[in-house]
């Protein structure tokens, strides 16, 4: 099978401060990996090494059999950044920023035109004529999504993709994920919500201060730690009990 | 009460706490005053001086028991309703009804009313500086008319009470805005009101710096006006009869005050209840859109235009190089010869020139930040580093050059000089050019974390980009200059002529280019917007 994202001794220092120590990892073609881990273990910081956002300090990134520290034009041509947070140009409508990625991609207008027309029916998108400064949070999260999907990137990363996606949306999207990886793309996700980590990823890396401490398909991680929902699994490996959350809550 | 002041105090404490946000020192809020304060006196004593001499000329000319000396301050009245209409409408939309902590302090145990009238007063405070200069020329006015303590106290009495008609009306109109206007329409608009505003005042300014009080013609005009100011149902009529403590003037002013206040206080409270939407009529699924898709450069430059034409702060600077000429070309038809029109046309020309190579850096670096706002987006895309960085320059000075090759045109088409115009220009667009290349760098080196896309830049940023803009003004006035054939110094040998004022700022140009462009080479362009 084809390895799409190859991450081998990946670091990223700020200052003093690691945020990423030394991470290896790798993504088959047609699969969703679910990268998890508690606030502030270094999620972000790798998704953004991965898209070009930031230079790691050292480690080798491969994306689509391309060095991305030594062709990174070429790989961010073959892959789809959805951040948690999109922020976009206020003063442009939605369709005016469709446009203006659509050329930077060199797009066919046809076949641009026909995807997105797709996703605004999936999605109800129904206000690309309007200025982005008036989006809601949701409303900017479909035009990031649609922006994205509407190439049919190779590798597609999505932080925290879901929040503030309506119930249907979210499934749509999930959905979509699943069939865009059927037909050969990668996806790589974060979430905070283990449900849909469980049910949509394949196999799932768990990050903490830094350090993948666990990685496997969801059975794998079931017969390392012997629990049987990814929450358990998760609080565990994470050094939470069940019962330090339960004081917790007698406590407050 | 308490609720009042407990959410003043903390908004007093977020203004205060705005240098701290920059890494600077704490300034403590008597400073802010005292810094207001100066302001205020530095305007408000020449202003004082001019009106009291216009005064007591006006006073002595009487039409139908009104002086010219009120109809003076029956002008000035009007004109600071105008002003505080246009400019507190969008600003109460935005910071009352449309604002975000609105919705937070709805949440909280404080009555409508407390938060309406605390919103209120900060857009006052923030907004209602300029009804302050209003005092002088009521202070003078009563200087020369020789009025007694108790009816200056009552006058200044009366200026309160006509300010809360004109912050009842702004209230009123404002939340009718908010049900129909989006955000960022009103702070598009906000921003357009208050370059209309700065426009008319420096006009009215000029105008009334013109005047001669001993001039017949200008009293007999103002005269002409009496029927048309005077009139018996303007709150500035009866703000000069209250003054006057006459009936017909004290009565409409005291209690359309009060009725309008309460109506605005009950409309207005309940008014922010019923919220607002951001997403004003979206169209039901719109099909067979038309996408027109360029090159990833035109597509940059395509994008930066839109972004530049709906960005008012950059249009605001945009505005300024036509705007100037125009003012001097007034002085100089009323001066009254074809000497000093030709004069101020080049002189014109020339400020032109001089005011875009000034805002030249901080346009671009306006443009820069609204990407750095965007930020992580734009390093997905697969472009180069520089191509974003470079439409905005070329954007920016395309538009400067244009804004002065169309005002130029439209001067020449009436007084002549076509030809220098087209000169001057040409020869300007190199240091625009350059100008621009340094407001990216400007905004990369020195950004300014909050100051948004009306203050891109940090202080030291400000500080180096204004002696970087004036070098660059010099060097292309200087060529405009010597093309216009200037008299300056006349006892130059035009050997001297064509070395200071040609072959010196095209070298001082050469110098700055290669400068710039070391300085821009330094910056991380694999990561210029990488959080430090």
């Amino acid at each position: 099978m084809t390895q799409l994202v190859k991450v081998s001794n990946l670091k990223k220092n700020f200052g003093t401060f690691t945020a990423v120590k030394s991470i290896s990892f790798n993504i088959n073609s047609g699969e969703i990996y679910g990268f998890l881990g508690p606030n502030g273990a270094g999620k972000t910081t790798t998704i953004k090494m991965l898209t070009g956002i930031l230079v790691p300090t050292s480690g080798k990134i491969e994306i689509c059999g391309l060095d991305l520290l030594t062709h990174p034009l070429e790989v961010k041509s073959q892959i789809g950044v959805v951040p948690d947070e999109p922020k976009l140009y206020e003063n442009l409508t939605g369709q005016e920023f469709l446009e203006f990625v659509g050329s930077v991609f060199l797009m066919d207008k046809d076949e641009m035109k026909k995807r997105i027309e797709e996703l605004c029916d999936a999605f109800e998108i129904n206000f690309l004529e309007k200025f982005i400064g008036d989006y809601s949070h949701g409303m900017k999260q479909k035009l990031m999504l649609t922006s994205v999907l509407m190439r049919k990137p190779k590798v597609i990363f999505l932080d925290e993709a879901t929040v503030g996606l309506d119930a249907k949306s979210a499934k749509i999207l999930k959905m979509l994920l699943k069939k865009y990886a059927n037909e050969g793309s990668s996806i790589f996700m974060t979430t905070h919500v283990l449900e849909i980590a469980e049910k949509m990823c394949d196999r799932i890396g768990i990050i903490n201060a830094g350090e993948i401490i666990a990685e496997g398909t969801l059975s794998d991680l079931r017969n390392e730690s012997g629990k049987q929902s990814l929450e358990d699994i998760f609080l565990q490996l994470t050094g939470s009990t069940d019962e330090e959350v339960k004081e917790i809550i007698q406590n407050l | 009460m308490n609720k009042l002041t407990l959410l003043i105090r903390y908004k007093l404490k977020m203004w205060s706490n705005i240098p701290l946000r920059r890494g600077r020192r704490k300034i403590p809020l008597p400073f802010y005053i005292l810094m207001l304060a100066g302001v205020f006196i530095a305007i408000s004593v020449p202003l004082y001086l001019f009106t009291l001499d216009l005064f007591q000329n006006y006073s002595k000319i009487i039409f139908n028991g009104i002086s010219l000396a009120d109809l003076f301050v029956e002008i000035s009245m009007i004109g600071i309703f105008v002003l505080v209409l246009v400019t507190d409408t969008p600003a109460i939309a935005l910071n009352v009804f449309m604002s975000e902590d609105v919705d937070f302090l709805l949440s909280l145990p404080i009555s409508q009313s407390t938060i309406f009238i605390s919103k209120n007063l900060e857009t006052i405070i923030q907004g209602g500086f300029p009804a302050l200069f209003v005092i002088p020329i009521l202070i003078s006015y009563a200087n020369a008319t020789m009025m007694p303590w108790y009816m200056i106290t009552m006058m200044f009495l009366m200026y309160i009470i006509y300010f809360v008609i004109v912050n009842s009306v702004s209230s009123i109109i404002a939340l009718g805005v908010s049900k129909f206007a989006s955000r960022s329409g009103t702070q598009r608009f906000m921003v357009f009101t208050s370059l209309i505003v700065y426009v008319l005042s420096i006009l009215l300014m000029s105008t009334v710096s013109s005047l001669n009080p001993n001039d017949k013609n200008v009293t007999e005009a103002f005269a002409s006006y009496l029927s048309t100011i005077n009139l018996p149902f303007l709150p500035s009529t009866w703000f000069i009869n209250a003054i006057k403590l006459r009936i017909d003037g004290l009565l409409p002013l005291i209690i359309t005050a009060i009725i309008l206040a309460f109506v605005t206080y009950r409309i207005s409270s309940s008014g922010i209840l019923s919220g607002y939407s951001k997403m004003k009529s979206a169209t039901k699924h719109i099909r067979m859109r038309n996408y027109n898709l360029k090159s990833p450069e035109q597509a940059f430059v395509s994008k930066d235009l839109k972004l530049m034409r709906r960005e008012p702060s950059i249009l605001f600077l945009l505005i300024y190089p036509a705007i100037f000429p125009l003012f001097l070309l007034i002085g100089g038809v009323m001066g009254r010869g074809q000497s000093s029109i030709t004069h101020a046309l080049t002189g014109g020309i020339l400020i032109s020139i001089f005011i875009s190579s000034m805002y030249t850096v901080i346009a671009t670096a306006s443009l820069v930040s609204i990407e750095i706002k965007v930020g992580e987006f734009i390093k997905t895309l697969p472009v180069g580093n520089r191509t974003p960085l470079w439409s905005k320059a070329f954007v920016i000075t395309g538009a400067f050059a244009i804004v002065m090759m169309v005002t130029f045109s439209i001067l020449s088409a009436f007084f002549g000089g076509f030809i220098l115009s087209v000169i001057t220009v040409l020869l300007s667009i190199p240091v625009l050019l350059i100008l621009s290349f340094f407001g990216v760098y400007a905004t990369v080196k020195w950004p300014n974390s909050i100051g948004g896309v009306r203050r891109p830049l940090n202080t030291t940023g400000n500080f180096v980009s204004m002696g970087i803009g004036f070098l660059g003004a010099l060097i292309a006035t200087s060529e405009g200059l010597y093309f216009s054939g200037n008299r300056i110094f006349p006892f130059l040998s035009p050997a001297y002529q064509f070395l200071i004022f040609l072959a010196a700022p095209i070298a001082g140009e050469i110098i700055m280019a290669f400068v710039i462009f070391k300085l821009l080479s330094k910056i991380d362009w694999a990561n210029p917007y990488e959080t430090k």
